[in-house]
């Protein structure tokens, strides 16, 4: 993923995230949802809202901060990836959407690449920092992980089922730095 | 944070932890398995393919 450097008014001086129907519009966020609810095998309209709310949630995060979520792998799930597809095929609107309405202003960009392919340059470590990096801006930005979030993010539903650490416990993971923009200097990398 | 990040890079845990990401990785560029939808062109909002 590459950022540009263009920055848009920042929806967050409003106090709260913005919803994803309030991202998307009413009728583009009723379209993702149906659409996504017909689809063979599909869950329930409930859920898919929640899928849709979890990828404005990941969309909404690199915006905002893109010196330290900018090229990082998704840390979303394959469901989540495919609504962010729907998005970017509908092209006039997800450029509204990324220069006008996130908060960071500028064109977010997609690219595939194998996690395994990913996490080799950096090595584990790096790789294992930057999958936790998402929750604490996570957090700072839209409350502590609920049930209905934790299927979507993967590092999230790893370190609850694997790790078996509770959602108070994986929500009150802090940053390092102690803030959610945290002064460490981190390296943009070239894949999402 | 600095404690979990050990653990994770533990052998088996980041065994299992690419796991989880491979499987998603996995579909990464696969073509759709649903049915066509209606396309509309960048230019104009008339003329919709069912």
């Amino acid at each position: 993923m590459s950022t540009s450097a263009a920055h848009a008014p920042s929806a967050h001086a409003a106090d709260r995230a913005p919803t994803a129907e309030e991202l998307l519009g009413p009728t583009l966020h009723e379209e993702v949802v149906r659409h996504f609810s017909a689809e063979p095998d599909a869950p329930s309209a409930a859920v898919v809202r929640h899928r849709v709310r979890e990828c404005l949630r990941y969309l909404y995060l690199v915006s905002r901060h893109p010196d330290r979520l900018g090229g990082l792998f998704l840390p979303v799930e394959q469901d989540i990836d495919e609504i962010w597809h729907y998005l970017i095929l509908q092209t006039r609107e997800y450029r509204e959407l990324c220069e006008q309405r996130l908060p960071g202003g500028h064109f977010i960009h997609h690219r595939s690449i194998s996690y395994g392919a990913y996490q080799e340059a950096p090595g584990r470590q790096t790789a294992a920092e930057e999958a936790l990096r998402w929750i604490p801006l996570y957090t700072a930005e839209f409350g502590p992980f609920d049930a209905d979030a934790l299927p979507h993010w993967t590092i999230v539903r790893f370190l609850h089922d694997e790790l078996h650490m509770s959602l108070t416990e994986i929500s009150g993971l802090v940053d390092e730095a102690g803030t959610p923009d945290g002064p460490k200097a981190v390296p943009v990398r070239d894949h999402t | 944070m600095d404690q979990l990040i050990k653990r994770m890079t533990q052998e088996p845990v980041w065994h299992k932890w690419v796991a989880a990401n491979s499987t998603q990785a996995a579909k990464d560029g696969c073509i759709s398995t649903t049915t066509k939808d209606g396309c509309i062109s960048t230019t104009t909002k008339s003329g919709c393919i069912s």
